[in-house]
């Protein structure tokens, strides 16, 4: 990312070369997330998101669920979120997979 | 229940719509499956091109906007059944009559109304619910996901939202049942965003500034849209433009919508201010916003924006209300609370609260009056709108709503709201609850200094309502008598529904303490006094008619008055129509007419989530001792489950109670004395029930004391049977008297006294003769029949007797069935367990999960697995519902008697 340079016009009313754009990710660009949250996912979420589940569950530890979204836009990775914090699943990272 | 029509407005399109064929084609299969999700970020254009395609679909379609307002799950279930309605008017009768009930419906029973009255409509249509991301209640989900669990063949799905809904969109796609449009698809590509800025800017625009707005906007539609209109401001800025957007420092749209505004009259930045602070308005409303007089001004300045496209017009082609486009809204809305001070904002507001009461949408003037932070005259609307939703007899749940939009420290200090407490309390059958609120709402009444006198009048009216309500549920003549002949006149004429219950009691009192002839008098003037335009003061004078020939046992008038009742209530009132089932049923029950029983019992209730809840609860218990006495002990046994079913739903106490005598009384039809004995012992009884309903639990715990054929529990049995017969004189209920006269004959049989026996029976049947009662004795087994075979010989009343016997299992001689009693658990209410009560206690203080699990050193998790348990229990969804309910219900005293018939 380049760091944010404000464009001030010189005395001349020219512009400075603005910083060239680079496109990075888009809302609509699909890559994988990984999430990770307190509490033992049911398999019922399976038919909600399309999502591989694991949990473990170390001895003395409460159980951790890793979430694989596949492919996922913003739109998918954003509904995950909302319906994990509606059933209280705290929330443990949001990871994204290089493709 | 009041709807905003806007809400069912679909997007006007633009003039320059660019067609998007790919899009089009895609959506196509929405018409062959059951869901289409249209899932992206705001401004992707999905309203836009849903409402495109909609014009060119070949089936009907039908919209609903929802907002935030909407999560709820009666208010959703509302705005879903009108939505279909506008395109099969009066399509959906049994859910809009649910919704329509004086208290939220059970998720599982809406669910199945509505699936299977969209099942029945007669072709394939769409649905779309734009914004679904603004519903987060759980309910809702539940209840969509109900819906497409198993397509229903007439209903295609299309939900617009920012965010992937929480319904089961793997599944449906798995199964090839669900149309998708993403960001993805929605962004335009580089061909679409040429022909776009070539249509809406109306010049030529390079190839290489093309691809830079392509690239740098990623083809987002709302930003191509504002630099569209910048672009069209003038040549000499499409270089500039460019320039400006190639830079990397993000928050394009930001930039773009600065300078959209910024190039606006000082007029229209006004009108953006100061509309940016209400959802949607119409041009009306924008005037009474602005101070402004030229309303064609109004109408010229909105249109314009819309064409600009910073407004979204919704219209049904004749009424248009316009909302911002939601990225301009939270800009607007940011800068108009930079701008203005609150007090600035709160007159605002007060004055769109001013403009939706003068045009009768009253739930968005309240919450406008709260968003001014007028709670106090907030309340004042809500009580001045409550005796006519009252009176309506529908949508009732209007009430439990508004209230529900008040924090309830504030509620609890609040005259108003804490007398539209003692409604909700008293339509949905928690009169226990009462007299603490009653006592409240004085202590308030008396510091109210600042009320006027006809208020003040008024008021005091209410308040006696409930105290007489009370009172007359309590046995308590006296004071019912004294209550109402006191404060009746202060009901104020319009309180139709009110003054008619208030003065039914009052009626009935007078009938138990012999005043016969006033109490009819009473009614029949009120009848006639009845000036209204409504039946609805008639119809609940109706209802008092009818339970005072019930009580004095002339069951020929109570059948008469009832279907004028049925008649009456045919067309309008659900609430009410479950008297008239209820007494028909009961009267045809004593005539032994079984199949007429049934069907009116049933009839009423159907109507359970509707009607009366405790006229319904009745008829529910009563249809399942009609269908033991017609031997079909399956149907009574799934009717049973019914009952506990409809019972925990419930969470009366009073009702918990009445469910556990019918299921005793079952037991003893079905001859397990055993399991009857088992409740009889181990519930505390009244000694002085109400004659109405209370005392039919006493009547079945005597005869169960009868039937354990045990000398000490006989004796036992005559004692408190003569004590509640006297009782039963002392207020003149002769229908009562009947039953107990007869329960003492057998008592007096059993321990051998013979001709006494035959006396008191005698007694009973000189009273029972007029009504015709035939079940009574029947119900009273094989015993009965002897002594009425002895009565005969003694030529007392033989046509009479004979009739009775002819109605006795094989003639007079034979044994009931003996069908054996499956040993179920009464589940009718779960206990709590004791940690369960420990959160419980918690969430009444508003403690968080967090918090709660600090204070109990649990995990957060298993918090949560706690008030899952609650809410199960309950029967609630909600922590504010699991506190109320628990507190009305005071989980910990099992009994309040009395409750209200209405």
């Amino acid at each position: 990312m380049t760091p944010l340079e404000r464009a001030e016009p010189q005395a001349n009313g020219a512009y400075l070369k603005p910083v060239e754009y680079t496109p990075g990710l888009g809302m609509d660009t699909l890559v994988p997330y990984l999430i990770r949250v307190q509490g033992n996912l049911d398999a019922i979420w399976l038919d909600y998101f399309a999502i591989s589940i694991v949990v473990s569950a170390p001895p003395g530890e409460p159980p951790v669920s890793t979430i694989c979204l596949q492919d996922s836009d913003q739109a998918s990775v954003l509904g995950i979120l909302n319906s994990l914090y509606d059933h209280g699943f705290p929330l443990l990272s949001v990871e994204r997979l290089e493709a | 229940m009041q709807l905003a029509r806007a809400k069912f407005y679909r997007p006007r399109l633009a003039h320059e719509l660019v067609a998007r064929p790919r899009l089009l084609e895609q959506l196509d299969s929405a018409n062959t499956k059951p869901v289409t999700l249209v899932s992206a970020p705001a401004g992707y254009g999905k309203s836009t091109l849903i409402a495109d395609w909609l014009e060119h679909s070949p089936l009907p379609s039908t919209w609903l906007s929802l907002d935030e307002h909407d999560n709820d799950l009666n208010l959703f279930g509302a705005y879903l059944v009108a939505a279909i309605q506008c395109i099969f008017p009066g399509a959906l009768q049994s859910a809009a009559a649910l919704l329509n009930s004086s208290r939220t419906p059970p998720l599982v029973a809406l669910a199945n109304a509505l699936s299977n009255d969209i099942a029945e409509l007669p072709t394939s249509f769409i649905l779309v619910l734009d914004d679904y991301h603004m519903i987060q209640e759980p309910a809702i989900h539940t209840l969509l996901s109900d819906l497409i669990k198993s397509p229903l063949e007439p209903l295609h799905l299309v939900l617009a939202t920012r965010t992937d809904a929480a319904l089961p969109l793997s599944k449906l796609r798995a199964a090839g049942q669900l149309c998708e449009v993403r960001a993805r698809d929605l962004r335009f590509t580089m061909a679409e965003t040429d022909v776009f800025l070539r249509c809406t800017v109306g010049k030529e625009i390079s190839s290489e500034n093309v691809q830079l707005l392509q690239e740098r906007t990623e083809g987002w539609a709302v930003a191509l849209r504002f630099a569209a209109q910048l672009l069209r401001q003038g040549s000499d800025t499409q270089d500039h433009l460019a320039q400006q957007i190639s830079r990397n420092d993000s928050q394009l749209t930001d930039y773009l919508l600065y300078e959209v505004l910024a190039q606006q009259s000082p007029e229209v930045k006004e009108l953006f201010l100061k509309t940016s602070l209400l959802p949607q308005f119409t041009a009306e409303l924008c005037d009474a916003l602005m101070d402004s007089e030229d309303a064609a001004r109004t109408r010229e300045l909105l249109q314009e924006l819309e064409q600009k496209e910073i407004l979204v017009a919704l219209t049904d082609g004749q009424e248009t209300w316009y909302r911002y486009h939601h990225l301009v809204q939270d800009f607007l809305r940011v800068k108009a609370i930079a701008r203005y001070d609150a007090a600035r904002i709160a007159e605002l507001h007060r004055r769109a609260s001013r403009w939706y009461k003068k045009h009768g949408m009253i739930t968005e003037a309240i919450q406008e009056l709260l968003a001014a932070g007028d709670l106090k005259y907030a309340a004042q609307i809500v009580h001045e709108n409550l005796h006519p939703v009252l009176n309506r007899e529908e949508g009732r749940s209007l009430i439990a709503l508004w209230f529900g939009f008040f924090p309830s420290e504030f509620a609890e200090q609040t005259l108003e709201l804490v007398i539209t407490k003692l409604w909700l309390v008293s339509i949905h059958f928690r009169l226990g609850a009462a007299p603490p609120l009653i006592a409240r709402a004085e202590e308030l009444l008396a510091a109210a200094t600042e009320l006027d006198d006809a208020s003040r009048r008024s008021i005091l009216g209410e308040i006696a309502y409930f105290k007489a309500a009370l009172a007359y549920w309590r046995n308590n003549s006296a004071q019912t008598i004294e209550i109402t002949s006191h404060y009746y006149d202060y009901l104020p004429r319009e309180y139709e529904f009110a003054r008619g219950n208030m003065l039914g009691h009052y009626a009935l009192t007078l009938q138990t303490i012999e005043q016969t002839d006033r109490a009819l008098e009473l009614l029949t003037n009120a009848l006639k006094d009845d000036h209204s335009d409504s039946s609805r003061f008639q119809v609940r004078i109706m209802v008092g008619f009818a339970f005072f020939y019930l009580n004095v046992g002339e069951l020929r008038n109570l059948v008469e008055i009832s279907e004028s009742l049925l008649l009456m209530t045919k067309r309008s009132s659900a609430i009410s129509q479950v008297f008239a089932y209820y007494f028909l049923g009961l009267a045809h029950y004593e005539w032994n007419q079984l199949e007429l029983a049934a069907q009116h019992f049933n009839s009423a209730a159907e109507l359970r989530y509707i009607g009366n809840v405790k006229a319904s609860h009745e008829s529910l218990g009563y249809l399942m001792l009609t269908q033991q006495a017609q031997g079909l002990s399956s149907a009574a046994a799934e009717t049973f489950q019914e009952l506990v079913h409809f019972t925990d739903e419930l969470q009366s106490g009073a009702l918990i109670y009445d469910a556990n005598a019918f299921r005793a009384r079952l037991a003893l039809m079905q001859g397990n004395v055993d399991a009857a004995l088992l409740w009889a012992t181990s519930v505390s009884f009244d000694s002085k029930p109400h004659m109405v309903f209370d005392v039919a639990a006493n009547l079945t715990r005597l005869q169960t004391l009868l039937e354990t054929r045990k000398p000490e529990n006989i004796r036992l049995m005559l004692e408190e049977t003569q004590a509640l017969l006297a009782f039963a004189k002392s207020t003149h209920s002769t229908r009562r008297q009947i039953q107990l006269h007869a329960l003492h004959a057998l008592a007096l049989d059993a321990l051998g006294k013979q001709s006494a026996a035959l006396d008191a029976l005698a007694k009973s049947i000189g009273l029972a003769e007029r009504g015709g009662f035939v079940r009574t004795y029947v119900d009273l087994g094989t015993r009965m029949t002897h002594l009425l075979n002895l009565l005969l010989a003694r030529n007392i009343a033989p046509d009479y007797v004979q009739q009775i016997l002819a109605a006795t299992p094989g003639g007079g001689t034979a044994k009931f069935s003996q069908a054996p009693w499956e040993k179920t658990d009464v589940r009718v209410i779960e206990p709590l367990t004791l940690r369960e009560m420990e959160v419980l206690e918690h969430l009444a203080q508003r403690q968080s999960d967090k918090e709660i699990a600090r204070a109990l050193v649990i995990s957060p998790l298993t918090v949560k697995a706690h008030t899952d348990h609650i809410y199960h229990k309950l029967g609630v969804n909600s922590r504010r519902e699991a506190v109320q309910v628990a507190k009305e219900f005071g989980i910990l005293d099992s009994h309040l008697p009395g409750a209200l018939p209405n």
